[in-house]
């Protein structure tokens, strides 16, 4: 039997309806209302099927997550940002690293994959295969918000085993003043990692444009980066070593897009303390980009960092402290960003590669289109 | 339809109108079911030479849908070209021999109005295509919102205009050169924002409300099309056993050129389909549509379960062959009339859907297209599909849900249709019937006689269980009197010769014994004149008068008879006579 309640609850549903055309009115929810001009939207579209960017699939992602697979001993969850043609996934399914869902006789892929273009997420939905989840929109907003349809889906599948946040936006935009929708919603990973037990893998990639990054960001993120200098001996010694410098502002006076990598990578370390997570892996990649507009040729730094984190608890002794003190294990994790390792100049492997090996990596993008 | 591009920042825009014509025209019909919606997308993609459309709706949370072909694609110019003449297909006029470049279908679709049609699926879609060879795709923001505004909706139906006003309906942004692989070929349409009305429905939250159980939910959704089928095939409304989401997929079954469920529709298992194997069935080749993973069929699939048990004529099938030229213009048809007893599962099934180029034409008429006279219960026994493979274009209104019923390929086909209903399956329901009907009565006289042989086997007098009715009276009372173990003097012969022989001894008058019921050698006779007597007196029908006979022999077997006098036996019999009648 119908109840004046229920009645009225469907009329709420369908009122719905007069919100979302004026959502529209005001052109919310618009790809072409966030989206950048033409050039740059074409731009970005052609990032993806490089030789620079699949050599960091191979060599850097890949490996990493064959390492996470080894110690889980079973498939892996993936959050991620596919892309049209699913070359990280395939490359990872083809080496068997997922976990395999049957949903009723329906085989998935434990990914939860994100797109913006329309047609992208389209070729997503419909495509082989199968994820088990692919939302349209922003992964920095559905992490940042919890309580929106994508944020409610996002923490249903935590904890992941591998987060791959494959942007192409810069930390933080002139536009978005001090707060950073990028520094939100990589700090929002870890808290959705919460019930994680094992170790897994953060992966991020920005731009490094210091003109077109927030001043107030660079600056907060610098006396971040000053203050670990002081604080760990260990870390200044690793950074003296590293760029012949003691201060976060010569760093990034002399290398400014791969200290915006470092200090950025410094932060997300330390935001993984706070949370008890120890970061046992890190590496930096970076290549450069140039493109074509109308106001002549343009570049930009692309950096690719990756991290692998393991629980660490905090002693018993120390927690009935009213803060937690600094660990020793924090200044050790910190020198992991000025290893010789640490770095990667991807423009350099690429143009060494043999090759062989190169026709190799295009052979195998070409079949994986 | 007016472009006024718009080049600066951002993606290019142009405007979107159409003439106040063919907005009228439109009307309501495409609109009136998603599945009609998606019906225009996936003819679209037909005509495309696709050979898989695959629609997502994001189940259970139906916050995008997504409907992506793998045909040859569109490029951006003939998109913009389409948003012109909206409602005005070119696809035959571009097309030398009118058929699909690849794999020479028939065209079946307009670009335009499938458009149009996604407009009342969502706000704004997006829509996105690259052509083989092409090493580019273009992506298009469409927002036919003031499509379907009110006020516009006022306007295109009360007219005003001479027809030729031009209206705003809607505006494109799109960016083009996004790189594609040059071997790739696709059309992806993706509405992020369903409108919330369709959100609803396919939550079936109306039906939640009012307490509807259907079988499939999306708590319980159905991973087989064929189960979807077979549910709806032993029920009397799809509707009711079906969620609307399920109903959207079973309906797009109806509406779609798609093939039939493995096995065709006739099932030949443990009810004979006469005729089954003498129908050609049209279905497409190298083409099928996947929603939400489900391999959509068409859903229909006979005879009923109901059919099966049922003791009437066995299901029968009316092929359908006819061509001929009206208004120099060919028309020809194919399809088949599925005729079965009680009456066609489900109610959706019943009576006859047109498809042209393999796409329904709207739902089953029930009519039969106007039929015009009243079959009964007949009309419910009747499923049809009539394939239109030549003709009958021009009379398809712009909805393609409906057609122009004073088209000369329309008469003309109704013509044909109404002749086979009036010559052969109506008059033949009916005789098929009375071969059954007959047939039915002997068996269930013959079940009922030997089950009062039967119960009669341990009588006094076992005597046969049909009765017999005897000629006259005069001859009852040549015969054995009742019983057969008769005390006393005259007793009747037991034999045919005994008989013949007595007939010189007794008379009428003389016996002294009742002679409505009598037997002769073991068998019961009823004389004819006391029986017509009572039939008439009590207003008998004929079961009443097989019962009244049946009691009589029924005593005459315990000897009730033997000792009445005449009246006596008279007025016992037409005291049963009065008990019997119902």
């Amino acid at each position: 039997m119908t109840t004046k309640k229920d009645l009225g609850e469907f009329l709420d549903v369908l009122d719905k309806e007069d919100a979302q055309e004026r959502e529209i009115e005001a052109h919310g929810g618009s790809f072409f209302e966030t989206a950048p001009d033409d050039e740059t939207i074409v731009a970005r579209a052609r990032e993806f099927d490089d030789l620079h960017k699949h050599w960091v699939r191979r060599e850097l992602w890949l490996k990493t997550v064959k390492r996470i697979r080894k110690a889980k001993g079973a498939g892996l969850r993936l959050l991620t940002l596919p892309g049209q043609h699913l070359f990280e996934i395939k490359l990872y399914a083809k080496e068997e690293l997922l976990e395999r869902l049957n949903d009723d006789g329906e085989e998935r892929l434990a990914v939860i994959g994100f797109e913006t273009d329309p047609t992208v997420f389209g070729l997503l939905a419909t495509a082989g295969p199968r994820l088990l989840e692919v939302l349209r929109g922003d992964v920095l907003a559905a992490l940042t918000e919890p309580k929106s349809s994508n944020g409610k889906v996002i923490r249903t599948h935590a904890p992941y085993d591998v987060i791959n946040l494959d942007l192409t936006t810069n930390i933080a935009t002139r536009n978005d003043g001090p707060y950073s929708p990028f520094l939100q919603g990589v700090r929002e990973c870890f808290h959705i990692q919460g019930a994680q037990t094992g170790s897994w893998a953060l992966m991020v990639t920005f731009r490094a444009g210091m003109m077109e990054t927030e001043p107030t960001v660079i600056r907060k993120l610098e006396e971040f980066f000053q203050k670990n200098l002081d604080e760990h001996l260990k870390v200044r010694e690793a950074c003296l070593d590293r760029y012949q410098v003691e201060t976060a502002k010569e760093v990034l006076a002399k290398h400014p897009e791969e200290g915006l990598g470092q200090i950025t990578g410094k932060w997300v370390i330390e935001q993984g303390h706070a949370f008890e997570w120890e970061c046992t892996f890190f590496r930096h990649a970076a290549y450069e980009r140039a493109y074509t507009t109308a106001t002549g040729q343009q570049r930009y730094s692309l950096r690719k960092l990756v991290f692998e984190f393991s629980r660490r608890l905090t002693g018993r002794r120390q927690l009935v402290l009213g803060t937690i003190p600094a660990q020793s294990w924090h200044g050790e994790d910190l020198t992991r960003l000025f290893a010789a390792t640490a770095l990667l100049d991807v423009d350099e492997a690429v143009a060494k590669i043999k090759p062989e090996y190169k026709r190799r990596i295009e052979d195998e993008i070409e079949a994986m289109r | 339809m007016t472009i006024e591009s718009e080049i600066g920042k951002g993606a290019k825009r142009v405007q979107i109108t159409a003439s106040e014509k063919i907005i009228a025209d439109i009307s309501t019909g495409i609109y009136r079911t998603p599945a009609a919606a998606l019906k225009e997308l996936i003819a679209n993609a037909y005509d495309a030479d696709a050979t898989e459309v695959r629609i997502d709706t994001d189940v259970p949370r139906f916050s995008q849908l997504v409907v992506k072909d793998d045909g040859s694609g569109i490029s951006l110019e003939r998109f913009l070209e389409v948003l012109q003449r909206i409602g005005g297909s070119r696809k035959r006029l571009d097309s030398a021999t009118g058929l699909t470049p690849i794999y020479q279908r028939k065209f079946i679709g307009r670009i335009g109005i499938g458009l149009l049609a996604v407009a009342q699926l969502g706000q704004r879609f997006y829509v996105s295509s690259t052509v083989a060879g092409e090493k580019t795709r273009f992506l298009a923001e469409v927002d036919l919102r003031p499509f379907h505004k009110d006020e516009a909706a006022l306007r295109r139906l009360g007219g005003g205009g001479d027809g030729d006003e031009v209206i705003d309906i809607g505006s494109v942004r799109y960016v083009e050169g996004l790189p594609e692989t040059s071997a790739s070929h696709y059309t992806v349409i993706t509405v992020p924002d369903p409108k919330a009305g369709l959100i609803s429905e396919m939550l079936s939250q109306m039906r939640d409300f009012v307490g509807s159980k259907p079988h499939f939910t999306l708590k319980n959704r159905a991973r087989n099309f064929r189960k979807i089928v077979e549910i709806v095939q032993s029920s009397k409304r799809a509707d009711i056993v079906l969620d609307s989401y399920h109903y959207l997929a079973w309906e797009l079954g109806l509406l779609c050129p798609v093939k039939y469920l493995d096995g065709g529709p006739f099932e030949q298992g443990s009810r004979r389909v006469e005729g089954a194997d003498a129908i050609t069935l049209e279905e497409p080749k190298l083409f099928k549509v996947l929603f939400d993973g489900l391999d959509i069929r068409r859903p229909i699939l006979f005879p009923n379960p109901r059919a099966v048990g049922y003791t009437g004529p066995d299901p029968i099938v009316y092929p359908i062959e006819w061509e001929h030229t009206v208004a120099k213009r060919s028309v020809e048809i194919t399809g088949y009339i599925y005729v079965q007893q009680p009456h066609v599962d489900a109610h959706e099934l019943n009576g006859v859907q047109l498809r042209v180029r393999g796409v329904g034409v709207g739902p089953y008429d029930k009519t039969l297209m106007g039929y015009p006279y009243d079959e009964g219960i007949k009309f419910g026994q009747v499923s049809g599909e009539i394939y239109v493979k030549e003709g009958l274009e021009s009379a398809l209104n712009i909805d393609r849900s409906s057609f122009r019923e004073t088209d000369s390929h329309y008469l003309a086909i109704r013509a044909h249709l109404w002749n086979l209903l009036q010559t052969q399956v109506f008059p033949a329901q009916k005789s098929r019937q009375n071969v059954v009907k007959l047939r039915r009565d002997a068996q269930r006289v013959e079940a009922d006689e030997s089950e009062l042989a039967s119960a009669l086997s341990g009588a006094p007098a076992p005597i046969g269980a049909r009765p017999i009715i005897a000629p006259t009276k005069k001859r009852a009372a040549e015969s054995e009197p009742l019983g057969g173990r008769k005390r006393g003097a005259g007793r009747a012969p037991k034999s045919k010769k005994m008989a013949r022989e007595g007939e010189d001894e007794l008379s009428a008058e003389t016996s002294g014994y009742q002679s409505i019921v009598t037997v002769v050698e073991g068998q019961a006779q009823v004389d004819r004149e006391e029986l017509e007597s009572a039939v008439k007196k009590f207003n008998l029908n004929k079961d009443g008068k097989t019962r009244l006979m049946r009691v009589a022999v029924a005593l005459a077997a315990y000897d009730v008879w033997d000792s009445m006098a005449p009246d006596e036996a008279k007025g016992l019999f037409f005291a049963l006579a009065a008990a019997v009648r119902t």
